[in-house]
């Protein structure tokens, strides 16, 4: 589904973030990137939704090389892959009803089916009620679960989450993980970095391990040694 | 096209919602749209008044014939008619020595000192001189040159044109300059006003740079993002405009009495009121111009998307 191949990504000419990196992962699957800061985890993330561009190598998505796409191509890739961050990208001012209405507008989809479909995700994700606050005053699960609910809303095919619970306290930071596994399980396919060794432990999914932008472990589930 | 329609919708309420969520920044802007257009409404009143005024001038221009005491009333009569054929001639009047005598004294009845000196003079010091009247000033010019080269010159005592001249050139040198003046503080306010806008459009950008972020990473694209930044452009300077138009009525309808004192033709209040939409089309659309063309060039250097 995701394939990469020789990427290695260059920044400012000289920071090197990547290094002739080669992997695939299918679709359907649960792949942590795991590795110290700076390792290229994020690097990685922000290849595959093409908020950065390659140096040298080619990324493919579904057999489409999206290594240099532009314009309208980009834009239905990012429907199609949807990001979460540890520093959840939310427009704090505004209500959870709002967030959620701000891809409904830039997709220009059908208002009353897509406000259905925000009232099944809100109530699935236990944030019905808190739809008219403000997201400022949401809890930092609560905010990764808007965040996950504006993704899923045009049904996506990728989530990358970087670092998603690196904000949240342990309660919070298993919940979002449980829901994460949940949309895997219905077929979602799940990219997420993180350096948090709990997480890596207690998930049992296929790890690539980066040091200095470079791969030096792919294992599977069972096969690789607990942190 | 659903894109399209996205873009315009986006543009139009996001755009107007700028105006008060940047409300210090949209208030310099239309400060200086308010002075833009004002300056360029100077800069319409100037070339105005300088064409009023040479045409004021030129109405008044003295063309006069003076011939020689020696020339006959046919021969004067002959050029009469030769110049009356001229293209651009209104007419062509006819003043013997001895009517010409007659309104120097009517004229001259107020003053004692002169009155006294015709009456002592026994002679007729006066010439017969033709008057010509014509519908543009370069016609007096080909007239004269006519005359100075024919045969008929040797029967003109002297042309009043020529004097004349040397004072319209002055005046329409005057205005040349008084216009090219006037352009150059407008392209200096106009640069001024472009870069006012161009960096009023950087800081409302970087304080939606978080927005801006959050939209393209959901999939917003390059024009969804920028359309706001250019509506609110055209919305501030249709609002400025708006009310420097206001300010404008208010002044002439309050100088409308005072302006044909100076000149006795020239009434900007008539002259906006006949010219109104014209004035108000290309003045607008200047604004426009410099407004939406700082817009675009500040987007396209701070907003690469």
């Amino acid at each position: 589904m995701i394939v990469f191949k020789n990427v290695t990504k260059i920044f400012d000419g000289k920071i090197v973030a990547l290094e002739n990196i080669s992997f695939e992962i299918k679709s359907g699957e649960f792949v942590l990137i795991i590795g110290r800061s700076g390792a290229g985890k994020s690097t990685i993330i922000r290849l595959i939704n093409r908020e950065i561009e390659p140096t040298r190598g080619e990324i493919y998505y579904k057999n489409l090389k999206i290594s240099n796409i532009n314009g309208r191509k980009k834009r239905e890739l990012r429907r199609k892959i949807v990001t979460i961050f540890q520093d959840f990208k939310l427009l704090n001012k505004k209500t959870v009803w709002e967030n959620l209405l701000l891809p409904i507008e830039i997709w220009g989809e059908n208002g009353e089916k897509m406000k259905d479909k925000i009232y099944q995700l809100t109530e699935k994700l236990n944030l019905k009620n808190k739809l008219f606050q403000k997201a400022e005053t949401l809890s930092g699960g609560e905010k990764q679960k808007l965040c996950l609910i504006r993704g899923l809303l045009f049904n996506p095919e990728v989530i990358l989450a970087d670092e998603p619970t690196g904000n949240l306290d342990p309660l919070s930071a298993f919940e979002i993980l449980e829901i994460l596994k949940q949309l895997n399980k219905e077929g979602i396919t799940i990219i997420l970095a993180t350096h948090n060794k709990e997480i890596v432990n207690s998930l049992r999914k296929r790890v690539i391990t980066l040091e200095a932008g470079k791969i030096i472990k792919d294992e599977n589930p069972g096969t690789y040694s607990i942190f | 096209m659903k894109y399209l329609i996205n873009v315009f919708k986006r543009g139009l309420i996001q755009g107007w919602y700028l105006i008060f969520n940047e409300f210090s920044i949209t208030f310099t802007n239309f400060l200086t749209t308010i002075l833009i257009s004002y300056l360029l409404w100077f800069s319409v009143f100037v070339f105005y008044f300088s064409n009023q005024f040479l045409s004021y001038l030129q109405d008044r221009l003295d063309f006069s014939i003076y011939f020689k005491p020696e020339t006959s009333r046919e021969e004067i009569e002959k050029i009469q008619r030769i110049i009356i054929n001229f293209p651009g001639v209104e007419r062509v009047e006819f003043i013997s020595h001895e009517v010409a005598l007659e309104k120097f004294k009517q004229e001259s009845k107020i003053n004692p000192v002169i009155e006294r000196a015709l009456s002592e003079l026994k002679i007729n010091p006066l010439v017969d001189y033709l008057i010509v009247k014509a519908k543009t000033s370069d016609v007096y010019l080909k007239i004269s040159d006519y005359l100075l080269k024919s045969p008929y010159n040797e029967k003109i005592d002297y042309i009043s044109y020529f004097e004349n001249q040397k004072v319209i050139k002055r005046v329409i040198s005057f205005s040349n300059y008084l216009k090219i003046i006037t352009l150059g503080i407008i392209v200096v306010s106009w640069l001024f006003a472009g870069l006012i806008i161009f960096n009023n459009l950087y800081v409302s950008i970087s304080n939606l740079k978080e927005e801006i972020e959050i939209l393209q990473l959901l999939g917003a694209g390059n024009w969804f993002i920028r359309s706001p930044f250019i509506f609110y452009t055209l919305f501030f300077s249709l609002i400025s405009y708006i009310i420097s138009i206001g300010g404008l009525i208010i002044f002439l309808e309050k100088t409308k009495s005072f302006w044909p004192l100076v000149l006795s033709n020239f009434s900007l209040y008539h002259f906006v009121l006949e010219n109104f939409l014209k004035l108000n089309l290309i003045i607008f659309g200047l604004i426009i111009f410099i407004n939406l063309s700082s817009t675009l060039i500040s987007i396209q250097k701070h907003l690469r998307l």
